[in-house]
């Protein structure tokens, strides 16, 4: 099932930073739609349920590489 | 204004840098010829101002990250100390820091005044026990149909309905309006509103995490996630910008000079490519204007349900609204009072009589204006679809439709057809009669009028008759209105009048009976939805009070927002265009460049930041 997953961030304080980010998500496999807000400090990732085991890791991993400090926490 | 820790160490560090810059400057002046005494001072301002930019761009090296804005500013920099300009190597990193102060300040203040709405709701709430003693709980524990206190002067903290008490309620932080309302038992009241004078005891219909204000939070949090155009524009844009900066710096660092020689000029022309690179202003810019006007027109009661929708107001043309509760009260009140052989009061009193105990909203709206002894009232009938009557002060009452007035053979002399009107007879007498309308909003006339200065031209679709309609439209000066629809007919006269529209098409509606329409417009205006599921996920704008000049206003906003961004786009590309050719052509230094890239973020955020208020 498709379903869409929102995280929230820290750390990350400027804007093309966040748009990086972004785009690397994007990037993930499995990923069909991603998005940065910025100001909310919100990533919402919309995926298939199964794939979301493997691509979370690999969101961190792509917003720690821009931000060493940053981390993701799903919001219920 | 206030700074967090490390905002704090920064702005000292900038200080700290800046102070020995201009010691260093004026030392390098008198000591002209003993170059090294002044690099004892350029050397720690320069260390102070940029150590966070070129310790972040080794680190994002050693991660495989090599082209951000760090390692862009420190090879300017570096690069500037080596062919010595000593004095331009400090200022880059300094202005740069200085840049990177002024924007996390500005991020800050606009994700705090957002977050300023989650303090809407009181945390805790004083639930009533059975002895009537009460006990403070935290509002998330709080569950619905508990009963609780509102004391003056408090937030409400949950939804609820008001069981005893009544007060005037401010609730200009929800609806941005600024009059206060008068409630009292029996009326529903929202979580965040201000009890201004009465102790209120009230039963709590839902959750906190469902009360409307945080539905509203929710709202604005989750606007920013889907962007606009001009949004995702300039991210890409950004994406593209410095990569492409940076390969015509290094062409222009290299070619020249294996043509013409003179290597160190075209470096330093090549620098100035590199500090102006960095695509910061455009991409806090844009994004900081749409942000900065969700937060800021929430506040005004104007609930934008993303980036998108603000751009797409702002291309309104025209606007179709609905009557019935968005034009007008959506309830009836008393229009005329036509006494025949009594005084206005008595007819009143009569009418009042025979209604009372009813709860028909023809009863409501005369007992809004007349109030009886009840002890003088008795044998109180009602005939179903017919009237009411009664005996009142020992007259024989009758008030109701002209059937019954016919059953009782009672003449009426005139016939009053096209309003809703009450016959009322004493003791077998016609007395005369009352009629009830509908009553138009107040600021309905100034609504419609605001949109027609605003260049947006009105629709009226309603589902009551011609009459009505045509009464309502032409006092408002709404040309154009169509009657008698079903709600899938104003769907299909949407669908017609978005094929006419040259811009975009607004629908406001009240969001409960008109979701249909309110997702097939361009753009759905909820009005007072913010309790309805239904109304927030089909329209785009929501607007928690009933105030129809809110349209107008929205309309406004947007257009102020889409004004900012554009020229925020316009301004940062424009000087920046402007320099990397001046740069190209050596006709810069890199004060000059610095400035470009600092003042333009600067500018461009301060302008964002305008409608942030």
């Amino acid at each position: 099932m498709i379903i869409t997953k929102t995280y929230r961030f820290t750390d990350i304080d400027c804007p093309n930073c966040a748009a990086k980010a972004e785009a690397k998500i994007q990037k993930i496999r499995g990923v069909q739609a991603a998005s940065i807000a910025f100001f909310a400090q919100k990533v919402t990732i919309t995926a298939d349920e199964a794939d979301f085991a493997t691509i979370y890791p690999e969101a961190v991993a792509a917003v720690k590489k821009i931000e060493p400090d940053c981390e993701l926490v799903e919001v219920k | 204004m206030k700074l967090s820790r490390a905002q704090k160490r920064k702005l000292t560090s900038i200080l700290l840098s800046g102070a020995l810059l201009i010691a260093a400057a004026v030392l390098d002046a008198v000591l002209h010829p003993v170059w090294w005494a002044a690099l004892l001072l350029y050397i720690p301002a320069f260390l102070l101002a940029g150590h966070e930019t070129l310790l972040s761009a080794g680190k994002n090296i050693l991660r495989g990250q090599v082209f951000d804005e760090n390692f862009l500013m420190s090879v300017a920099s570096v690069c500037a100390l080596v062919l010595g300009e000593h004095a331009e190597a400090v200022g880059v990193l300094l202005f740069g820091a200085l840049g990177e102060l002024f924007e996390s300040y500005a991020v800050g203040s606009a994700r705090r005044s957002v977050q300023a709405l989650a303090k809407l709701c009181p945390d805790t709430v004083h639930l009533l026990r059975t002895d009537g003693s009460t006990e403070d709980v935290a509002a998330e524990n709080a569950k619905a149909d508990a009963l609780f206190l509102v004391y003056a002067g408090e937030r409400i903290p949950l939804d609820g309905v008001i069981v005893e008490g009544a007060a005037a309620l401010d609730c200009a932080a929800l609806t941005g309006e600024s009059l206060p309302v008068e409630v009292e038992a029996g009326a529903e009241v929202s979580a965040g509103t201000i009890n201004l004078n009465g102790l209120l005891k009230i039963r709590a219909l839902r959750p906190a995490k469902e009360s409307s204000a945080a539905r509203i939070l929710a709202m604005v949090e989750d606007a920013s996630a889907k962007k606009a155009k001009s949004e995702a524009f300039i991210t890409k844009f950004a994406r593209y910008y410095t990569p492409i900066v940076v390969g015509a710096a290094v062409l222009l660092a290299v070619v020249p000079s294996l043509i013409f020689g003179n290597y160190t000029d075209w470096i330093y022309r090549a620098l100035n490519f590199l500090v102006i690179s960095c695509p910061c202003a455009l991409v806090i810019s844009v994004p900081l204007t749409f942000f900065g006007t969700i937060g800021g027109s929430a506040r005004r009661g104007i609930l934008f349900k993303d980036a998108a929708a603000i751009e797409t107001l702002s291309k309104a043309s025209a606007a179709a609204f609905d009557k019935t509760g968005t034009l007008t009260e959506g309830r009836l009140s008393l229009a005329e009072i036509c006494p025949v052989g009594c005084t206005r009061e008595e007819l009143l009193s009569y009418a009042a009589a025979a209604e009372y105990g009813s709860t028909h909203p023809i009863a409501k709206a005369i007992s809004e204006n007349a109030t009886v002894d009840s002890d003088v009232i008795a044998h109180s009938v009602e005939l179903r679809g017919r009237g009411r009557t009664c005996t009142f002060n020992s007259h024989e009452i009758a008030a109701g439709c002209r059937r019954l007035f016919d059953e009782q053979g009672i003449h009426i002399p005139h016939a009053e057809e096209n309003t809703t009107v009450v016959y009322v007879a004493a003791d077998g007498q016609y007395r005369g009669y009352l009629t009830f309308s509908d009553q138009i909003k107040p600021d309905s006339a100034e609504a419609i009028a605001a949109l027609h200065r605003a260049d947006v031209s009105t629709v009226m679709l309603s589902g009551d008759n011609r009459n009505g309609a045509e009464r309502v439209a032409s006092s408002l000066g709404i040309s154009r209105y169509r009657w008698g629809l079903l709600p899938e007919d104003k769907v299909s006269e949407l669908s017609k009048l978005s094929a006419e529209t040259e811009g975009k098409l607004i629908f406001v509606g009240d969001g409960i009976n008109d979701a249909p329409s309110l997702a097939a417009a361009d753009i759905g205006v909820a009005m007072g939805g913010i309790g309805s599921d239904a109304a927030i996920e089909a329209s785009d704008v929501v607007l928690p009070g009933d105030n129809p000049l809110k349209v107008a206003e929205a309309v406004r906003i947007s257009r102020k927002a889409m004004r900012i961004a554009r020229q925020n786009i316009i301004f940062a590309l424009g000087v920046k265009g402007l320099f990397l050719l001046l740069s190209a052509f050596g006709l810069t230094n890199m004060w000059m460049s610095v400035f470009a890239d600092v003042g333009v973020s600067v500018i461009a955020i301060l302008n964002a930041m305008r409608t942030l208020r």
